[in-house]
């Protein structure tokens, strides 16, 4: 008896939690508004969270509801949200998509019941796929400016400080944080990064690339080893965020570094919160914002000027277009810009 | 005779450590049920799992029909006509009986070679032929986990029977039938020995070899004591050969004036809250008194004692101790009443198989006479903990390197006497032992029994169920006989016999 | 005792998480000299310390023959829980603004208590309603993961990573009391406590009596499930205590922290010789199990193998270890 008691007593207690969690996931009174169904590709992610809750804030007085579903960064799950928002027959659909190869077959699916589709923050789908469809259209921004920033900030602290490079032997000698293997963001700040300090005419040596799964603990762990191991040959640390660069410059100040101790320049992107306060006390010498804020405002205009059937340009979305694409530009932000990071 | 069936010739086996078998001869000849006796880790099962193919002997050969033949596993052993019943259960539980028998050789039809199909049809068939000629009631659809135990064994004898084998080895095949069941075992091997086939049987149970068994080989710490006719021997003999000793009983003296005092423990009306179990049983024990329960397999008695000791829910009725009424909901109530319970199942609820003889011991008694073992506010005393448990260990003389090894490497014998030990150190006025020596061999039993005695003469009280009936009439002073749940009966020890125990056994 | 050839097997096969410590330890020094440091010494031990903490508390779990897959999520939580406390009074983005700042003690306390709540639940669920071990903590690890993503989404913090801690609280991960790191006293005195409490005391006793026999320990007169939800509490408290500390040391804290960090506890807890089926586990063991992972990551770092070779080198140490321990096993029997 007490068993079923308790059995009850849980049961009841997990219903009303979730009735106050699943009434965050529609946003905006649907009644008489067309509606909108987006899949984000997993709520934990800082950055998706924020843009997130602009969109939903936009649509409480907007013209167009909401419907968000939780993909929790698993293809299997995306694929299971779409179709039940196909399903559900929403009027347009926003796929903040994990799995490019897919897209094809998404923007065919939105075909057959001719509702618009958005491709948010994510790969753009081929010009090709694009083309296949009058109403699909891809709102990002471009992932290899955020890499560009970074080798920018760090080509000119090397120009600028005679004694960048440490260890005299002419080259710029790197570690790199790598977030997550095969993710596109990850992969385009590794590569154009370092991509740009060469262009800027620097030589290069990557010391280490390592695997910290965007995390800071790990990203801490693995630069202590690498500064007890060669510590005297690093001249920068590249990380794919914020979080990971933060990681590092524990293990530096751990080891004596920054403060009183020699000084080695990270970059990150994102601009967190304590990332910003971070380059405010000249830990982190760059890092730049994708700003959600701009993003989901954007998505939401779009949906907008769709509802009211006016056309997408540049003038009336705002931002920067080629053919379907509406992008998004990311801001460096250094000690001289850090009010930039506020939104 | 001719050429024996089968032959063992100088058999030696060794394991790290220890010499299992040392230089092992004998043969069984065709037709006749051949016992092998020994105390508990005296090669009997090593010996058996050698000529089965599951171990290679290090010397000496087997002969089976006059040709040498080691098997490397026991599909070629089964392939030359010898199987087994072993003493474990072998069965798959979530399969019919059918399937269980037919294991590893179910009949196929072909449909398209090579895709097959079981046929169901001839497995069914073939097994009601394979029960008919047995004389067996089991239902070949039934799945194997809604049978009882004793029924599961008759499957593998069954199933032995089954691959039509020349001999047919038999570990302790009794150690869970009832006496009506062993009744059919024994009808069986009388009808395979005329038949032709040959049995090795092992067993602990003397009457059961006096009355069934043609020869009888027994060994004693892996070497051989010798091969007899058994009507040239009786079983005093066979005791002594197996021990190595003389014991005059298998019993000790009953005391010459049994002083009983007061009432100890007194059970009215006692109902299971589980419907079907047992119901309005009364009975209760003395002070120096040993109560023995008997009964068949599924009387309930281990269910009523469990109840007794607050394991297992109750409905109705009282439980007194020393004239008061007490309330027991858990084994902490019983313990703290001063009852101790050694149960049935040794290897599932007996030992803590992980642990040392000395936290095994401890277990109880560090919690319930938890300020003796306490050094100060938080930590125990572990030099105190282990000098209780060397006492005890030397007290009950159990066999083992160290009070600090793992209670699993013991026999079966030596952890009986670690659980004794467990509830001793308790100092207990009611002891329920449930099949106190099921499983262990003679002279360890008799030391089990000694102590018995031992703790009556100092006024405590014991419960003993036993299904051996030489034990209940050997030790008990009453004899209380259940039948499915009712209480059929109780009678004086003294006087008891079988007849009376078994009418009353079964008179529901 | 002679030392012949097969007492040095003996010896080697009794201590073989030691020797295979050491045999690590002495390959890494000679590929890398530099590897032979106090720094690097020290460096292992604070990376030890928070996940050896959270392996002490799946030992716990072991050792009952439970299972725990919410242990990362509840370090997460505790972490969240304790940053969000601790933050000092000048950081501007505070997760509470109005919130003066507290001792340390209390973000500390209050997170521990999270955690045993947590792993109280677990043990309730478990014991009581007796759901399987692997499904009442999965759930339990989803639910307390949801929780710890909308405490974290609140406003204003808006699933910012937290940070600004007070010195106070930092110090517990950073500051070092004479010369040696403060992370790694606690880590020391919770290891000591932990195994006082297993080998010198009744419920630390009982606790390997229910995971040897559940059945044989009620017979005993042992109140089998409130050693459950004990077992589940302790490893509860030990992850908020690993929480607090996994966000002390890097300093922030977000909701994905402690994820995976219940398998890598198991592991370490595997490899350190508990068993998956209950009865045994020892603390001596835990601690070596969790500084060879640590050595791993660590040492293949530092002589500059890729990180995705550590995967590789962790999932055949698990193999072998479990291997051989069968086989000393079987032999002993």
């Amino acid at each position: 008896m007490n068993k079923k008691l308790l059995s009850l007593v849980l049961i009841s207690g997990l219903i009303v939690s979730g009735v106050f969690a699943s009434g965050a996931q529609e946003s905006g009174d649907s009644a008489g508004k067309k509606v909108a169904g987006f899949v984000w590709y997993n709520y934990a992610d800082t950055f998706i969270t924020s843009a997130r809750t602009v969109v939903a804030n936009e649509a409480v007085n907007g013209p167009v509801a909401l419907l968000s579903t939780d993909s929790q960064n698993d293809i299997a799950m995306q694929a299971n949200n779409i179709n039940a928002l196909f399903a559900k027959k929403v009027d347009y659909i926003c796929i903040n998509n994990i799995s490019p190869n897919d897209s094809a077959s998404m923007i065919q699916k939105a075909k057959d019941q001719n509702i618009p589709i958005l491709f948010v923050n994510c790969t753009s789908p081929t010009e090709e796929e694009l083309a296949s469809y009058d109403k699909v259209y891809h709102i990002s921004s471009a992932a290899e400016q955020s890499g560009w920033i970074q080798g920018d900030a760090v080509s000119e602290y090397w120009k600028a400080h005679s004694d960048a490079d440490r260890n005299g032997n002419g080259k710029l000698d790197y570690i790199m944080l790598v977030g997550m293997q095969g993710n596109y963001d990850s992969q385009m700040r590794t590569d154009k990064s370092i991509e740009r300090v060469v262009d800027n005419g620097i030589e290069v040596n990557c010391l280490q690339e390592m695997l910290c799964d965007w995390q800071r603990g790990k990203a801490m762990n693995q630069v202590a080893s690498v500064l007890a191991a060669n510590g005297n040959d690093i001249d920068a640390i590249f990380a794919n965020n914020d979080d990971m660069a933060l990681g590092a410059i524990e293990a530096l100040k751990a080891s004596g570094y920054l403060g009183d101790g020699p000084y080695i320049p990270v970059v990150g992107v994102d601009a967190t919160k304590v990332g910003v306060q971070a380059i405010e006390e000249g830990t982190l010498l760059a890092t730049s914002l994708n700003n959600p804020v701009t993003l989901g405002k954007t998505i939401y205009k779009v949906l907008t000027l769709l509802d009211e059937g006016q056309p997408i340009t540049d003038e009336t979305v705002g931002a920067t277009m080629t053919g379907k694409h509406i992008w998004l530009d990311y801001v460096a932000i250094t000690k001289d810009n850090i009010e930039d990071a506020a939104y | 005779m001719g050429t024996p069936l089968l032959k063992i010739n100088h058999i030696s086996k060794s394991f790290p450590g220890v010499k299992a078998l040392d230089d092992i001869s004998f043969s069984v000849e065709k037709g006749r049920v051949h016992a092998v006796m020994g105390e508990n880790g005296a090669g009997k099962s090593t010996l058996m799992k050698c000529i089965f193919g599951l171990y290679h002997p290090d010397e000496g050969d087997i002969i089976l029909y006059g040709n040498k033949c080691l098997f490397s596993n026991t599909r070629q052993a089964l392939d030359n006509g010898i199987s087994m019943i072993h003493q474990e259960l072998q069965n798959v539980p979530s399969q019919n009986v059918m399937e269980n028998i037919w294991i590893g050789r179910i009949p196929y039809k072909k449909v398209i070679s090579p895709l097959r199909i079981t046929d169901e049809d001839k497995m069914y068939k073939d097994t009601l032929a394979l029960f008919d000629k047995l004389n067996l009631d089991i239902d070949p659809k039934k799945a194997v986990k809604d049978l009882s135990v004793s029924t599961c064994q008759l499957l593998e004898i069954a199933r032995a029977v089954s691959y039509n084998a020349k001999l047919i080895i038999m570990d302790e095949p009794t150690s869970s039938l009832t006496d009506k069941e062993a009744a059919i075992l024994f009808s069986i091997i009388d009808m395979l020995i005329k038949s032709g086939v040959s049995i090795l049987y092992i067993s602990h149970k003397i009457e059961e070899v006096m009355q069934i068994s043609n020869e009888v080989t027994i060994l004693r710490d892996g070497t051989l004591v010798g091969t007899y006719k058994i009507k040239d021997i009786d079983s005093d003999f066979l005791i002594r050969s197996m021990v190595g000793r003389e014991l005059t009983n298998r019993f000790p003296q009953r005391p010459q004036n049994p002083h009983l005092g007061d009432v100890m423990l007194k059970v009215s009306h006692l109902e299971s809250a589980v419907p079907g179990s047992f119901s309005d049983i009364s009975f209760d024990v003395k002070r120096g008194e040993i109560l023995g329960i008997g009964g068949l397999v599924g009387a309930q008695r281990t269910e009523l004692m469990e109840s007794v000791f607050g394991l297992r829910p109750v409905k109705n009725g009282t439980i007194e101790i020393n004239g008061e009424p007490v309330t027991i909901k858990s084994s902490g109530d019983a313990i703290k009443k001063k009852m101790g319970l050694l149960t049935e199942e040794r290897a599932r609820t007996g030992i803590l198989g992980k642990l040392s003889i000395t936290d095994n011991m401890l277990v109880v008694n560090q919690r319930y006479n938890l300020p003796r073992y306490r050094k100060n506010l938080i930590f125990l005393n572990n030099t105190l903990r282990k000098s209780d448990s060397r006492e005890y260990t030397k007290d009950l003389s159990v066999k083992t390197p160290s009070i600090d090894t793992q209670i699993s490497s013991l026999s079966g014998g030596n952890q009986q006497k670690v659980l004794l030990g467990r509830w001793l150190m308790l100092n207990p006025d009611i002891l329920i032992l449930d099949e106190p020596t099921r499983g262990i061999d003679v002279g360890a039993k008799y030391e089990i029994y000694l102590i018995m005695r031992k703790l009556t003469s100092q006024g405590k009280s014991i419960i003993m169920i036993s299904s051996e009936m030489p034990e209940l009439m050997g030790m008990s002073d009453r004899i209380m006989v259940m039948c499915e749940g009712h209480l059929s009966g109780i009678i004086d020890g003294k006087t008891a016999t079988d007849e009376e125990i078994m009418k009353l056994a079964s008179s529901y | 005792m002679e030392l012949t050839q097969s007492n040095i097997k003996k010896i080697l096969m009794d201590n073989l998480l030691y020797v295979v410590l050491l045999f690590m330890f002495v390959i890494l020094i000679i590929i890398s000299p530099a590897f032979l440091s106090w720094i690097v010494i020290r460096d292992i031990l604070m990376q030890s310390s928070t996940r050896l903490i959270i392996a002490l508390g799946c030992m716990f779990i072991l050792i009952v023959a439970g299972a725990d897959l919410s242990g990362g999520r509840v370090v997460g939580l505790a972490a969240v829980i304790a940053g969000s406390l601790a933050q000092s009074s000048t950081f501007y983005n505070k997760f509470f603004p109005m919130l003066p700042e507290l001792p340390v003690i209390v973000p500390v306390l209050i997170a521990i208590g999270i955690g045993l709540l947590a792993g109280f639940l677990n043990g309730i669920i478990v014991a009581k309603l007796e759901v399987n071990p692997f499904i009442a903590t999965l759930g339990i690890a989803l639910v307390v993961y949801g929780f710890n993503c909308l405490y974290f989404n609140l406003p204003p913090n808006n699933s910012q990573p937290l940070g600004g801690f007070t010195k106070g609280f930092s110090a517990l991960g950073g500051g070092a009391t004479l010369g040696i790191p403060n992370i790694i006293i606690i880590a020391a005195v919770c290891t000591i406590i932990v195994y006082l409490f297993q080998r010198k005391t009744c419920l630390g006793k009982e606790l390997f009596a229910v995971g040897g026999s559940k059945d044989a320990a009620r017979v005993s007169g042992i109140n089998v499930e409130k050693i459950l939800v004990l077992a589940y509490s302790l490893a509860g408290a030990l992850y908020g205590l690993g929480g607090v500390l996994e966000a002390a040391r890097t300093g922030s804290a977000t909701s994905t922290y402690g994820a995976g960090y219940e398998m890598d506890a198991i592991a370490s807890c595997v490899v350190g010789g508990c068993s998956l089926m209950g009865g045994v586990g020892s603390v001596p063991g835990v601690v070596v199990g969790v500084l060879i992972f640590n050595v791993i990551s660590y040492g293949l770092t530092f002589i500059g193998i890729s990180s995705y070779w550590q995967n590789v080198f962790k999932g055949v140490i698990i193999i072998c270890a479990v291997a051989l321990d069968v086989r000393k096993n079987r032999k002993k029997n």
